[in-house]
């Protein structure tokens, strides 16, 4: 990877498998970016926000307690971009939130990467 | 005249004289001093006087003195004879008896003498026979004006062709005029009166005049609009014959005949098309007889008990019973019995009789008639049979159905269509409007729109909708129905049946849900894979190695799977897992110690525990105690900590002393020090002692892991 697209960028991701976790964690600072929080359950925003700030999520629609799309309705009001990595079908997106950026496991590097910077570039 | 000397011929006129048959005598008058004639003297008596009238010895008597008080009687008829010259014939009754004598009185002039002689003869029979003819004269009129019909006499005016061609009224009676119309007729011709008289008429009495042979008809005058029973009969004694007719204007009788025929026609006709059985039946009900109609019994005369011969055993009883009580109570009996016809069939009898009563009131006979009832019967069995069967297959099946009649709004529900809706059979009247009001809010609109599409189209009614019960209880239907229409194509009624199809739909939706998170683990899964492979290479710098180590940690996740899907409830005994992972490492009984009470695991940490009983193992068997003669224990308990139950699961080796030196921080440790504690919330310990290996793994027990587990 000679670009770096989302160096600097601080990401969250939310994730209930630690390997995957682990491994988007590893692609996510491999391409630069600082990952300020790596969660298996939803996070307190208004600390992360307050606390440097947030430029995009990853975020898995299961996390094995529960779903995620109070979370990612929360992101969107808040105009935080996020991207949804998950095993599910894009199908299981409720209306509100459908449209919404969407990578489906197993995701190699380069697209979560891509997916990522896409969402950033379209921010700005 | 014996004593006549002046006779000439005395002998032959003597004897003349007395020859005669009606009694004779002469008088001659006898004249008085002023010439006057004061009396008549007896000149000669024939023989017959002697006879006759038992007189002696009248000769040369006088009236006056023989007879004084029959004198002035004859005396002035004697006298106008003998100045009249003329002989007078007079009658009058005996004087001394009761017969009525004809006297004839003739004057006789012999020389210068006058006399007269009077005859007499007995007139008593003709008088009678005279008397009598008068009288029935009399009563014949009489008659002919009172009698009511028509009488009249006529005379026949015959054509050219000698046929009767007119005929003229010669004599009527009273009644005439009533019955025929006529007025004046007496001398007048029949067609002169109606000139439209039929030919038949005239001709008739024309052939009675000339036969001289009574004829008696009925006959029809449209000319007259009259019908005339007549009888002709010729009166004369040679052709042609002048010809009475009595008569009688028959229409009314006729009319009345003609409706009576034309009933009775209809009443026969009726009984022999009749398709039912008409009979008598004897006061005691015991003796039938076929009176007409169809031979529903066969062809039957004998005599004999019909219950017996006719009705079903079964059915005899009840047949006499209903017999009996209709004799007793004098009233219509009626009843329905199946007989066995004389061809041998089986056939369903609805029969009816009235009794017939006597003057006494007693029954003299039953009259009656029976139906063949049999396809009724069948008919109504089979119904009765295919409601009982739609009836026990709409309860069994749970089908709940609908009546609903478009024209009046009356809608019929089965019971099963009640409890669907959520009512007490019969609870409520239903109506659309109800059924409506149940229907979930956001399907009303549709459920609208298909019934009235269904009634306009003629296609059936298909829709699939929630049905909200009064507990708030969502059920979903399966509804189909058809509107039957009129000749014009107005709707009629709608049929229809409805089937629950939440349990379908409930099932289709965890199908739905089974396929989206079987997804999600097999795409989660193989991101796993990829993620413990890229984890396990950075520990090996052996291939070999690397690979004995993935594949075995492969085949642990494998087994996590292959567990998850056997149990069924998703949840995983802590115990079989680990008795299960240690068998697979061979590690043999007499060197583990295994306990800990019953617990059940999510998949989640099934998944975990797994991996991490595989790495100890593993490692166990490389370095520590399971490689040698050590031994270990693998113990957990568990305990209530924030109103969850945390699970605390020791692994603990034993090993001889300074076997364990495995001190980096591998697949294994980080499993139980990280992923523990991430994805559990839990805490992992991994200890290296000189004894070995000690573990602790502390996390909290959830049922979640599965977007499944959102279902209610």
């Amino acid at each position: 990877m000679t670009e770096r697209p989302l160096s600097g960028c601080r990401i969250v991701i939310l994730e209930d498998d630690y390997y995957q976790a682990h491994d988007s964690k590893n692609t996510l600072e491999d391409a630069d970016a600082t990952v300020i929080k790596v969660t298996a359950s939803v996070p307190d925003l208004e600390a992360l926000v307050a606390d440097g700030g947030i430029d995009a999520v990853l975020i898995d629609i299961n996390l094995g307690r529960g779903l995620s799309f109070d979370f990612a309705r929360e992101l969107k009001r808040s105009r935080i971009p996020f991207l949804f990595l998950t095993g599910y079908d894009a199908g299981m997106l409720p209306e509100d939130l459908a449209g919404s950026a969407y990578i489906s496991k197993p995701a190699d590097r380069a697209r979560i990467v891509a997916g990522l910077a896409n969402l950033l570039a379209r921010q700005t | 005249m014996a004593d006549s000397p002046h006779l000439t011929d005395e002998t032959l006129f003597g004897a003349a004289f007395d020859a005669m048959p009606d009694a004779a005598c002469i008088l001659e008058p006898v004249f008085g001093g002023d010439g006057a004639i004061i009396d008549w003297r007896c000149l000669a008596a024939n023989r017959r006087i002697g006879e006759f009238l038992g007189l002696t010895n009248v000769v040369g008597q006088t009236l006056r003195t023989r007879w004084p008080e029959m004198a002035p009687l004859w005396m002035d008829e004697f006298a106008q004879v003998l100045a009249s010259g003329s002989p007078l014939t007079v009658i009058r009754k005996g004087s001394e008896d009761d017969n009525t004598y004809e006297t004839t009185l003739s004057p006789i002039t012999f020389g210068a003498r006058r006399a007269v002689m009077a005859t007499l003869r007995d007139a008593s029979a003709e008088h009678a026979a005279l008397a009598r003819k008068l009288e029935a004269d009399a009563r014949y009129k009489l008659l002919f004006d009172a009698i009511d019909e028509g009488f009249c006499i006529i005379e026949v005016i015959f054509g050219a062709d000698g046929k009767g061609h007119d005929y003229r009224f010669i004599e009527a009676n009273d009644a005439f005029l009533g019955q025929t119309g006529l007025r004046d007729a007496v001398g007048k011709t029949m067609r002169e009166l109606e000139p439209d008289i039929e030919d038949l008429w005239p001709q008739t009495y024309g052939r009675i005049a000339q036969t001289g042979i009574a004829e008696r008809f009925e006959s029809e005058s449209p000319a007259m609009n009259r019908w005339f029973d007549v009888f002709a009969f010729p009166i004369g004694k040679a052709p042609p014959y002048q010809i009475g007719v009595l008569f009688e204007d028959v229409g009314k009788r006729k009319l009345v005949e003609t409706a009576l025929r034309h009933s009775e026609n209809r009443l026969r006709t009726l009984i022999a098309a009749s398709s039912d059985l008409l009979f008598r039946m004897n006061p005691e009900g015991t003796l039938i007889e076929q009176v007409g109609g169809e031979q529903l019994l066969g062809d039957f005369c004998e005599e004999s008990d019909w219950i017996e011969r006719f009705v079903l055993e079964s059915d005899r009883a009840m047949v006499r019973a209903v017999i009996d009580d209709a004799i007793a109570r004098r009233s219509p009996l009626n009843v329905e019995t199946r007989v066995r016809t004389g061809d041998g069939v089986v056939r369903w009898l609805s029969s009816r009789a009235v009794p017939v009563l006597g003057e006494d009131g007693a029954i003299t006979e039953w009259f009656g008639m029976a139906t063949d009832i049999t396809a009724r019967r069948q008919t109504e069995q089979q119904l009765a049979h295919g409601a009982q069967m739609l009836l026990m297959a709409s309860e069994i099946g749970k089908v709940g159905m609908w009546d609903w009649n478009v024209e009046t709004g009356e809608l019929i529900w089965s019971d099963e269509h009640f409890r669907m809706e959520g009512y007490e059979v019969g609870e409520v009247i239903p109506t659309y409007a109800l059924w409506a009001k149940r229907v979930h809010p956001d399907d009303r609109e549709t459920c609208d729109r298909k019934v009235e599409l269904a009634m306009h189209s003629g296609e059936d009614y298909v829709n699939e909708y929630r049905i909200v019960q009064p507990t708030g209880e969502i059920r979903w239907v399966s509804a189909r129905g058809r509107f039957l229409y009129d000749e014009k194509g107005q709707p009629l009624r709608m049929l229809g049946a409805m089937i629950d199809i939440t349990q379908r739909r409930r099932e289709e939706e965890w199908q739905r849900l089974l396929v989206a998170e079987l997804q999600h683990r097999v795409r989660n899964l193989i991101g796993m894979v990829r993620s413990v492979a890229r984890l396990s290479a950075s520990s090996h710098r052996n291939v070999d190695d690397y690979v004995d180590h993935l594949i075995g940690r492969l085949q642990a996740m494998g087994r996590t799977q292959s567990t998850l899907t056997r149990s069924p409830g998703r949840s995983v005994d802590l115990s079989e897992l680990v008795r299960e992972e240690l068998v697979v490492h061979a590690v043999q009984p007499d060197m583990c110690h295994v306990e800990g009470p019953e617990v059940a695991l999510s998949s989640q940490a099934a998944e975990i525990v797994t991996l991490a009983i595989h790495e100890l193992a593993t490692n166990s068997v490389k370095y520590g105690a399971l490689g040698d003669t050590g031994y270990i224990r693998i113990v957990w308990s568990t305990s209530e900590k924030q109103e969850k139950t945390w699970v605390s699961l020791r692994w603990q080796e034993t090993a001889p002393r300074g076997k364990t030196r495995n001190k980096r921080k591998g697949f294994g440790r980080r499993l139980i020090e990280e992923r523990v504690p991430y994805e559990l919330e839990g805490q992992g310990s991994f200890a290296v002692h000189d004894t070995g290996v000690l573990v602790q793994l502390d996390f909290p027990l959830t049922d979640a892991g599965s977007i499944l587990d959102t279902r209610t």
